[in-house]
């Protein structure tokens, strides 16, 4: 792979421009080119590029769009970019080639959505050899970041050396030439951009982190973690009301099943009217969300159900993925009605009231919250044992959906009330667990999107063309049953893992 | 990534101008786009600026010995690299003749590059020799520059007719006619007349122009200094054309400024 140096960048004062440049960095002539470009800051909302040092920009030229990563002590990557949604960018809209799969690796499902958005104006300079040929590229860079409409702020001044393949030599000399004069090089423009329009760069943020301790009262310890689990919603609530991202939605969702699971497991800390009127009000946000999960689940799949689809029927299939983006439509107007409406408001105010003070009142309010935790993961885990191993190869799919919902509240417990004990005690059974979920999770998933398309059967038969969509059709059921059953083959396994000797003794000593 | 390679038999009619306008205009389109002087005359090193020297020479380099990223040099346009040309290439078919499947030598050397280039131009010495062989092999196309005489129609039929024959895997073919003068009764003859019968040959055509002959001293591209002119019109009008024909794609999208 060619090795092109990092640019190298520095802070200039405003004394600084291109002909003290030239008198320090011999050889160089000015082009009197300018360019301005608009450069859009691209993140996921939870800031994964920036938790690994990342920058990715968005580049508006005069001709195309461009893609650049800056990576500290690395030679930018850029990737032309094909026409897109302008708010965000999924990992189907990224360019073929490095930059894209590197990205959409680091992305997975989420979306790369603007952060702030920056003008620079650069003013060519390069360094060129006997040949006249240019051999160290320098732009004077003055940008500046927008706001608001009409608002912008200047950010510092900057100038940004390039190095050019096979010249390392000549670029080494220029930035030693600079050092010499600027000193240090000048931190990310990202950051300084971010700064000045007042935004986080860590991004919206679903983490519990509550911190806990074993002796804490155990409606103290409830009481936090809700009202973190709370603000997780709250947080990610525009986004999924923007539907930039389907994860906002996922998010939100596991901040309402995780609150449920709370609300379940730990109900003897308060009393039982509030704990009913809570669970129905939570109950209700979880199921107006789900149809638009469901189908924001459905679509994404979509291009690994149909891999097995002939070549030569994948047409076919077209009407269909425009019957589940229309009915994913529908389901996102009522889902935005419901999160907007009155009754949303007053189930949240509730909620925000309950949680908002402990001193729940119920029979285990001041008990220590690492016994009664503890005594829950003990009886959670307990249950699941003895019912999955009465699940063979004959049990009804219920069954398996039955313990996968046990499942779910055992990994809440352990996820928001673990920190109490030991990471390496906890961490084993939570690979174990996660390990049986993703079987379970992968069974009911299928079965669910199976009743999804086979409900879609008369619609999809009635439209034009209907007879041949609905036997490409066929395959992709056929594929989802298929992937249905190897997940229930590999049910066996991953419980015997979950229900060893070793996570017994795990849960047994440690949680009690 | 794409491999065309700039071909013909004869000297003079125009490849290396082709390569160098043709990487030009890619670069410009976002494609990043290696240039591979295969022409120890150097003359498309010269026009960018660049010492004609690979360290180490044909011999490590076709042996394998040398790492090739390593003997990349940047040139003054965005998005394009170039192996310069190096004196020892004269030697290029005896070092050939040494290793083993010499025809499949060429791409195996390009193959780590794959993912860095969208595109790689080979521009070729004039001969048919065990290079022209590889080139053969390893390319997707070959781009073949025609003069508007009879003898130059002759020997393309010679290259059409070997390509079919001797090639496992030939490579399509994109003829054009270079250094025409439509004043001249001849050349509108010949390039209307075999512009029918081969439908490899390209509709654009590149004009006798005092603009090409000006790249010498300009060391640029004409397409960087005369974009506007005639003859940089016309290599934008045949570029575009041989992105059509060989299903390049629209280009990448991102031009950058080829001055």
């Amino acid at each position: 792979m060619p090795r092109l140096p990092a640019p190298v960048v520095f802070a200039l004062d405003h004394g600084t421009g291109e002909r003290r440049l030239a008198r320090w960095l011999p050889g160089v002539t000015v082009d009197g080119a300018t360019r301005t470009v608009d450069r859009i800051l691209l993140d996921t909302f939870d800031g994964r590029l920036h938790r690994r040092g990342l920058t990715v920009w968005m580049e508006e030229g005069r001709d195309a769009t461009v893609l650049r990563l800056e990576e500290p002590g690395v030679a930018d990557h850029t990737a032309p970019l094909a026409a897109r949604r302008a708010d965000r960018l999924l990992g189907a809209d990224l360019p073929d080639g490095v930059l894209g799969d590197r990205l959409r690796a680091l992305i997975e499902e989420r979306a790369l959505l603007p952060q702030v958005r920056i003008r620079v104006r650069g003013h060519s300079l390069r360094i060129c050899n006997e040949d006249d040929k240019t051999v160290v590229r320098i732009t004077l860079d003055e940008p500046s970041v927008k706001v608001a409409r009409g608002v912008d702020i200047p950010l510092g001044r900057r100038v940004r050396v390039n190095a050019v393949l096979g010249y390392d030599r000549e670029m080494a000399k220029a930035v030693a030439a600079l050092s010499r004069r600027l000193g240090e090089p000048a931190p990310p423009l990202a950051g300084e951009a971010l700064a000045a329009a007042g935004i986080a760069a860590e991004g919206v943020s679903s983490g519990v982190d509550v911190a806990l301790v074993a002796q804490m009262r155990s409606d103290e310890a409830m009481a936090a973690i809700c009202r973190r689990l709370a603000d997780v919603v709250d947080d990610h609530r525009p986004g999924v009301l923007a539907d930039l991202d389907p994860e906002f939605l996922h998010d939100l969702r596991v901040a309402v099943r995780r609150s449920r699971s709370v609300l379940k497991e730990m109900r003897s800390v308060l009393l039982a009217p509030a704990v009913a009127r809570a669970r129905v009000d939570l109950k209700w946000i979880q199921e107006v969300t789900g149809p638009t999960r469901d189908l924001d689940v459905l679509l994404h799949e979509w291009p690994s159900m149909v891999g097995p689809v002939p070549a030569s029927m994948a047409a076919d299939l077209r009407p269909l993925v425009e019957l589940l983006e229309r009915e994913r439509a529908e389901a996102f107007t009522v889902m935005r009605r419901a999160l907007t409406s009155r009754r949303f408001a007053r189930a949240w105010a509730a909620w925000r009231e309950l949680i908002a003070e402990p001193g729940f009142g119920g029979p285990d309010a001041a008990r220590p919250v690492g016994e009664l935790a503890g005594g829950r993961i003990i009886a959670v885990y307990r249950s699941m044992v003895k019912a999955g191993s009465a699940i063979g190869d004959g049990s009804p799919p219920e069954e398996l959906h039955e313990l996968r919902k046990r499942g779910k509240e055992l990994r809440y417990l352990l996820e928001l009330f673990g920190v109490m004990w030991p990471e390496k005690l906890v961490k084993p059974l939570v690979t174990a667990l996660k390990g049986l979920q993703d079987v379970l999770g992968h069974f009911q998933d299928d079965e669910i999107q199976v009743r999804e398309l086979r409900g879609l059967g008369p619609a999809v038969a009635a439209a034009p063309g209907g007879t041949d969509s609905l036997i490409a059709l066929g395959f992709v059921i056929d594929e989802l049953t298929r992937r249905q059953h190897a997940a229930r083959a590999d049910f066996s396994r991953r419980f015997t893992d979950f229900a060893s000797p070793d996570n017994r003794r795990i849960v047994h000593g440690t949680f009690r | 990534m794409r491999v065309l390679a700039t071909y013909n038999i004869k000297g003079g009619v125009g490849k290396t101008s082709a390569a160098v306008n043709f990487a030009a205009l890619a670069a410009g389109q976002g494609y990043r786009t290696l240039l591979w002087d295969l022409d120890p005359q150097g003359s498309a090193t010269y026009l960018f600026r660049v010492k004609p020297k690979v360290r180490g020479g044909v011999h490590k380099l076709i042996e394998r010995r040398s790492d090739v990223a390593e003997l990349l040099k940047g040139t003054d346009i965005e998005h394009l690299d170039l192996l310069p040309a190096d004196f020892s290439y004269r030697h290029m078919d005896l070092v050939l003749g040494a290793t083993k499947r010499p025809e499949a030598r060429l791409g195996r050397l390009l193959e780590p590059l794959g993912r860095d280039y969208d595109l790689v131009i080979l521009d070729c010495p004039p001969s048919i020799s065990l290079l022209s062989e590889s080139v053969f092999e390893s390319a997707d196309a070959l781009i073949v520059p025609l003069i508007p005489a009879t003898l130059s129609v002759r020997t393309f039929e010679q290259l059409l007719r070997f390509v079919e024959e001797q090639v496992v895997d030939p490579p399509e073919i994109v003829a054009f006619f270079s250094m025409v003068d439509r004043r001249k009764r001849l050349h509108r003859e010949v390039v209307d007349g075999v512009g029918h019968r081969y439908p490899q040959v390209a509709t654009a055509v590149i004009p006798a122009a005092s603009d090409v002959e000006r790249m010498g001293v300009e060391r640029r591209p004409v397409v960087a200094y005369a974009p506007s002119g005639p003859a940089g019109r016309a290599y934008r009008a045949l570029w575009d054309e041989t992105v059509e024909r060989l299903a390049l794609g629209p280009g990448p999208g991102h031009r950058a400024d080829p001055h």
